[in-house]
């Protein structure tokens, strides 16, 4: 878990059965509707305690059980959903767009400029990425919120090297030399030709390191670092249900699931289209 | 758990007064002759900012501290005071002098004698400000001033009388130290501590890592009555900090450890039930793990309301919830084990909705908005419970769901260590939690006293209540009068009522302390203030 915000860079190019993709694609739309609409899915109030209900076991009431306050875990983990893949995707969207800015700045500022900025983000790069994340927390507190900048800051160093590259790479092509013939102004020529054609693979590592950002997540809340009680989030679930495991294990289990399902469904359809990717532009 | 920092000594300010040695575990290990020899290796879950338990008020500092020193004298069970480094005292007709003859041939670790001017010391070093002690000077706040006698005799003088001063005195807060230690920073004698108890520590404390004991093969003065009247049996004892119960449970039953304190409920229900591991427990006299109303100001400024809460929550299944049947539900202002507890209250601390409906409309909150709450006048009926600690425990969850079945709202605020003080002392609150361990019905006083009351000029107070009705304030100057122990007892109990009467608190759960232990640790009891008494400790070889 605690190196899940390191870039991720898969040695090995599996091809996922078409079952798998469809699979994981279903998952991942059971978690959108959960994330957008968790109401679609279950009508219990996810913070209703039931004090005469208390660590029930799964029924036809309570499909997932229900926690030590008597709540309905199966509406916990629907509605958890919203915190838990919000915080992932958030930080995954931040980190873009702080990766594509900082590393088009890096390639097109000259050599000065690229070395400053290279070397920055050496820096951020040499820090844990969990460990700048409890840094953002001591400073602004621990929310939802300082967790999604924690772990967008702690992943716009990989983003930003690989749009580096990239920007170097396209500005060298022809069409790019082309432009600059036509007598395209400068900027024009990055923001219409270069960027575009640089962020690709950038993209597909983002869906990829989607799901090493969900798993962060989780791990931010499970420490006490996440969206504050009685929010329903996976990671805060499992913490909760730790003391009991020896008791109950559904308040663990189910959440636990929940979380394991999601990251792989969004690691199978991100490492689906980056093979995609590669057989395209290769 | 409690978070550390401020809070941590709030709450152990709060906490107060506890008194010392005595008390009996209702599961006794196997009995047989006690072996010599051994390290036992415990884990704790807190620990002190300061092992000197003159400077710090923490229970941690107090458990570490208390193998060290010893105390003139020793609180047992029922309260009753005995002797310990003083086999006897004289207290004068009016109260104010006590005579204290001390025990011969008692020697502190570094070697030094045990005296009369070594008390004189210890007692002036308490109370000195430059010594900053957050809770033993204000134990001993009638303390005026010693005189030595003669070497074994000294003299103890009081501002005003003070019938809880012999309580304070056998309190590890009070406990002797080796005079040559007192001098200097008090802030450079965080980590040792050297007195003349049956074990020494020659690293003392560190954070993070614990503290080791030896032995003092030279003990020979335990309190009157001890289980073992000679040196401790263990050889040794090695004590590490694991703030996580979890980590603490694993590392009993993993075998890296011979036995943990705090055991979380969960745990000690398995414990309960695990061949080769014995759960000690003892419950604390005093006052439960309360729920106190702000009767002040506020919604609970009504009767009605404070009623209608009391009765229109189900505080035992909530206990029996949380805590699985380790701890009790209260049934009285204080616990049973406390000595003047009155018992024919109990069936007014009773669960009834209906009663508590028609309590909370005949206070003008007839009505209910589209969330099901009640309203007067257009406004909710809502209360802030406030406290310090990160996080919202399964106890307040369910409060909040009980108090919404009866329209209630309860508001959980999460505050800082200082905007928690700075309201406490205003009275910004509705409600507020804590329990209080002490000897007696005394206790009483601490918490509903009118002089008590936290204010920004008096400081933090326990009167969280903020409680002042004048016939209560009556029943506790007559205690205080009173000439024996069955008057005093009547004198509460008529309080105990009354504040029943009152719903002045809103009593939950009868607390415990709990050390886990495998079945190789014998003879655990437990002081009054829930430390295991390590002395008479021994373990099976």
């Amino acid at each position: 878990m605690v190196t899940a915000l390191d870039t991720p860079t898969p040695v090995r190019r599996v091809r996922i059965p078409r079952a798998g993709i469809a699979a994981a694609l279903v998952v991942l739309a059971v978690v959108a509707i959960a994330a957008l609409a968790p109401g679609l899915l279950t009508g219990v109030d996810p913070n209703h305690a039931d004090l005469g209900a208390t660590l029930r076991p799964p029924d036809w009431d309570h499909w997932f059980g229900t926690d030590q306050n008597g709540r309905d875990l199966f509406a916990r983990v629907a509605h958890g959903a919203g915190a838990s893949v919000l915080i992932g995707l958030g930080a995954t969207g931040l980190a873009l767009l702080g990766g594509i800015v900082i590393g088009t700045l890096a390639a097109q500022t000259g050599r000065w400029g690229d070395e400053i900025i290279s070397r920055l983000l050496d820096v951020v790069l040499a820090v844990p990425g969990l460990l700048l994340v409890f840094l953002v927390a001591a400073v602004m507190g621990a929310s939802g919120f300082t967790a999604t900048i924690g772990l967008a800051v702690g992943t716009v160093p990989g983003f930003a090297r690989v749009v580096r590259a990239e920007v170097l790479r396209v500005r060298a092509s022809t069409y790019v030399e082309a432009a600059h013939g036509l007598g395209h102004p400068g900027p024009r020529v990055v923001l219409v030709h270069v960027v575009p054609n640089a962020v690709g693979p950038v993209f597909a590592l983002a869906t990829v390191s989607l799901g090493a950002m969900i798993v962060a997540s989780s791990s931010l809340s499970f420490v006490g670092l996440g969206p504050k009680p009685p929010t329903a989030e996976w990671g805060a679930m499992l913490a909760a249900g730790r003391d009991l495991a020896s008791v109950a294990w559904w308040p663990t289990v189910f959440p636990g699931v929940a979380i394991t399902l999601t990251v792989l469904a969004v690691t199978v359809l991100g490492q689906h289209l980056q093979a995609r990717f590669e057989r395209r532009t290769v | 758990m409690r978070s550390r920092s401020t809070k941590a000594i709030v709450g152990t300010l709060l906490l107060g007064t506890v008194a010392s040695c005595g008390g009996t575990t209702e599961a006794a290990g196997p009995s047989g002759a006690p072996v010599r020899g051994g390290t036992l290796r415990v884990a704790v879950a807190d620990e002190p900012e300061c092992l000197d338990p003159q400077q710090s008020p923490t229970a941690a500092s107090r458990f570490l501290a208390r193998p060290l020193v010893d105390s003139l004298v020793n609180q047992g069970g029922g309260g009753r005071i005995a002797p310990w480094l003083a086999t006897e005292w004289r207290v004068s007709t009016d109260r104010l002098a006590y005579t204290f003859t001390l025990r011969k041939n008692v020697k502190f670790a570094d070697g030094a004698v045990f005296d009369a001017a070594a008390v004189k010391a210890n007692l002036d070093r308490v109370v000195n400000p430059a010594t900053k002690s957050l809770l033993a000077a204000s134990l001993i706040s009638a303390y005026d001033k010693s005189t030595v006698v003669d070497e074994h005799t000294v003299e103890i003088r009081l501002k005003h009388p003070d019938s809880t001063f012999l309580s304070a005195l056998a309190t590890p807060n009070l406990g002797i130290q080796s005079p040559a230690t007192l001098t200097g920073d008090p802030a450079a004698r965080c980590a040792t501590v050297i007195g003349t108890g049956p074990f020494r520590s020659a690293e003392g404390f560190a954070s993070q890592k614990g503290i080791s004991y030896t032995r003092n093969p030279d003990y020979a003065w335990p309190p009157e009555g001890a289980e073992n009247d000679g040196a401790a049996w263990l050889d040794a004892i090695e004590i590490q900090i694991a703030p996580d119960a979890g980590a603490r449970y694993g590392a009993l039953t993993s075998g890296q450890v011979d036995a943990i304190a705090n055991v979380s409920p969960t745990n000690a229900r398995e414990l309960g039930s695990t061949n080769g591991f014995v759960l000690h427990s003892t419950p604390y006299p005093g006052i439960p793990f309360s729920y106190w109303p702000n009767t002040a100001s506020g919604p609970f400024a009504d009767r009605k309301v404070r009623t209608a809460f009391r009765l229109g929550i189900d505080w035992p299944r909530i206990t029996e919830n949380v805590y699985f049947g380790v701890y009790g539900p209260a049934k009285g202002v204080l616990t049973p084990t406390t000595p003047g507890y009155d018992a024919s209250l109990e069936s007014q601390y009773r669960f009834d909705v209906a009663e508590a409906n028609r309590l909370l409309d005949g206070a003008g909150y007839a009505t209910k908005d589209s969330q099901g709450y009640r309203t007067k006048d257009g406004k909710r009926l809502t209360v802030r419970h406030m406290w310090s600690d990160a996080g919202v425990t399964d106890l307040a969850t369910q409060v909040q769901a009980g108090a919404k079945e009866i329209g209630i709202e309860t508001v959980e605020e999460n505050l800082d260590g200082g905007t928690f003080v700075d309201r406490l002392l205003k009275g910004d609150y509705d409600l507020i939690d804590t329990n209080f361990a002490a000897p007696g019905p005394q206790v009483l006083q601490v918490l509903l006293g009118a002089e008590n009351i936290p204010t920004p000029e008096r400081g933090i107070a326990n009167n969280m209540a903020r409680y002042t009705a004048p016939a209560v304030q009556a029943d506790f100057a007559r205690a205080l009068e009173a000439a024996d122990q069955e008057s005093q007892f009547k004198a509460y109990a008529d309080a105990q009522r009354k504040i029943t009467d009152d719903a002045a608190v809103f009593p939950i759960y009868d607390d415990r302390t709990t050390f886990g232990a495998t079945s190789r640790v014998n003879s655990v009891a437990f002081l009054a203030d829930g430390a295991p008494d390590f002395h008479q400790i021994w373990l099976s070889q």
